[in-house]
């Protein structure tokens, strides 16, 4: 693509700028875009007071922008797309907009850390140690809930799961 | 055809034979898969869905699966037979829907499947008669070691793993109970329990929500769109007891930061409390105005054994009445399992493939059904 703002050279850059709260983009040649950034440099100058409040709000806008219109360099999902549908295009979704998804997985789980089974199923004991963390805060939820009858039955799988627990390490050592 | 066999077994979960069956029709468990290397389906190509479903099928194959049940691509299947497979919970809905390679393997007992190229790259799914989620996921989690033995799964040590959905991101898990709640819907409580779940969430019960009535209408619109005519409009084609017949789906809402036991127990203790809530309920409602229940459950005996057009929303909502009376013993020639067993055959599909009903004259394909059924004599 050429350069959109001298017709003649190689467009190597894209350019956002704002217009009126409009984000316009334009593609353009390393020249161009030191032209266009002196413009920006001596804009900002000649208006200190006035430009100081709106720069902050462009440059949201700007970040805005940028941010809702990245893809995924894996899959091309837009950002935008996943914010909307809630919904990855790939695995690597997940990495690619770590930071930007993590709002609303907290707001959908309460939790952007995972806790359950790992994929490495060999490790017995590991998994009787987790069997035992869930009972326990289970038998705290159901004690506060005053449901003494369903309190015995997890005291007693708390019971045989600690017994086996320190058995398999006994056996280790 | 190939779907002889399926109908000619009747799925697991219409058995009565289950603790809380007669406030639970069935306990369900979902458990989200997908493969690291390529998208996910809605952003795979034909030939990558192909791909991957050949995956799938070779490990079904290494771990001897395929012998003790079938697998069914979809493409192969006529419209009506995909139907089929839907309102048996057997596929879900985005898979209904999806185009290009992807199946479903079905256990001989249909108490187990494994959906590839829904959603998901691989969907596996448990489902149980009454309330039995911990064996549902027990069944699901000996599969899921069984598989991942075989088969790379998407992993991240922070996020669990890697669903299409955010919803299903962490465990994949989706446990859910279908109950029938008349009474607490009469008294007007199920908004109060939405509430109190809300509530309870801040509280360590995290993750539980209920499904209220609207959910199996957006559904609705979505399979208008898929394939049948006519009549088919107007009636409840997937998950059909969601919102009609009393009936209501309770299912975790979260499935990231807490352990699958954890959100199972979780779901099957709140469906504990609203079985025990719908009794005292029940028992208040009896005790008020015994000669009501008795009224409404003769009534619509009365009705199904005489009519001649029925649509499949009406036919649910009797068939809750014929529950209620079977619950509280005013009927005893009705049992749970005959009215689970019509609640699944007078759905559209069943009805065009048992029966052979055209898709025109459902309504009075489905009558008969019931008059056959409760014939006075």
């Amino acid at each position: 693509m050429f350069c959109q703002n001298c017709h003649k050279n190689l467009a190597t850059v894209r350019y956002a700028e704002v217009v009126d709260g409009h984000v316009k983009d334009v593609h353009l040649c390393p020249g161009c875009l030191d032209l266009q950034r002196g413009k920006m440099v001596t804009g900002f100058e000649f208006d200190k007071p006035s430009t100081k409040d709106r720069s902050v709000s462009e440059r949201e806008a700007v970040k805005e922008a940028l941010r809702t219109h990245r893809s995924c360099r894996v899959c091309g999902a837009l950002l935008q797309r996943l914010l909307d549908e809630r919904s990855a295009g790939c695995a690597a979704c997940y990495a690619e907009f770590a930071g930007l998804i993590d709002p609303l997985l907290l707001a959908c789980h309460g939790s952007v850390h995972h806790k359950g089974k790992t994929p490495h199923v060999g490790d017995a004991r590991e998994r009787l140690r987790a069997d035992l963390q869930v009972k326990r805060s289970l038998l705290r939820s159901v004690i506060q809930d005053e449901n003494y009858e369903e309190a015995a039955l997890l005291r007693d799988e708390i019971r045989c799961l600690e017994t086996g627990l320190s058995a398999s390490e006994s056996g280790a050592d | 055809m190939p779907l002889d066999l399926l109908l000619e077994q009747e799925p697991y979960w219409v058995s009565s034979n289950a603790p809380e069956a007669d406030l639970v029709v069935r306990s369900q468990c979902s458990l989200a898969r997908n493969f690291p290397d390529y998208p996910f389906p809605s952003q795979c190509t034909e030939s990558e869905k192909q791909v991957l479903e050949d995956r799938v099928l070779s490990a079904l194959d290494s771990l001897n699966l395929l012998s003790a049940g079938v697998y069914y691509s979809l493409p192969e299947l006529k419209p009506v037979e995909r139907l089929l497979l839907a309102e048996r919970q057997l596929i879900t809905q985005s898979l209904l829907e999806s185009h290009g390679p992807r199946g479903v393997y079905v256990s001989n007992d249909q108490r187990f499947c494994i959906m590839v190229n829904g959603a998901d790259h691989v969907c596996l799914r448990a489902l149980l008669p009454g309330l039995q989620l911990e064996e549902a996921w027990a069944q699901l989690n000996l599969a899921d070691d069984t598989l991942n033995g075989v088969l790379d799964f998407a992993y991240d040590t922070q996020r669990g793993y890697l669903t299409a959905h955010f919803d299903a991101l962490g465990t994949g898990l989706k446990a859910s109970a279908l109950m029938h709640l008349p009474a607490l819907e009469a008294a007007n409580a199920l908004s109060v329990w939405a509430a109190k779940l809300a509530r309870k969430n801040q509280q360590e019960l995290h993750g539980v929500d209920l499904h209220m009535p609207g959910d199996s209408e957006i559904k609705q619109e979505l399979l208008n769109e898929s394939c049948m005519p006519g009549e088919m409009e107007g009636a409840v084609l997937c998950d059909p007891a969601e919102s009609a017949g009393h009936l209501r789906l309770l299912v975790n809402s979260a499935s990231l930061g807490r352990q699958e036991a954890e959100i199972v127990f979780q779901v099957r203790h709140v469906a504990q409390q609203l079985a025990e809530a719908e009794r005292k309920a029940r028992n208040q409602l009896s005790q008020e105005n015994e000669l009501a229940f008795q009224d409404r459950v003769g009534r619509v005996r009365g009705m199904a054994s005489r009519a001649y057009l029925l649509d499949y929303a009406e036919a649910v909502r009797w068939l809750s009445a014929m529950r209620l009376g079977v619950e509280r013993k005013l009927d005893n020639s009705l049992s749970m399992e005959r009215i689970n067993r019509l609640l699944l055959t007078a759905q559209p599909a069943h009805l065009m493939l048992m029966r052979e009903a055209a898709s025109e004259s459902l309504s009075a394909a489905r009558a008969t059904l019931f008059r056959e059924a409760f014939d006075l004599k």
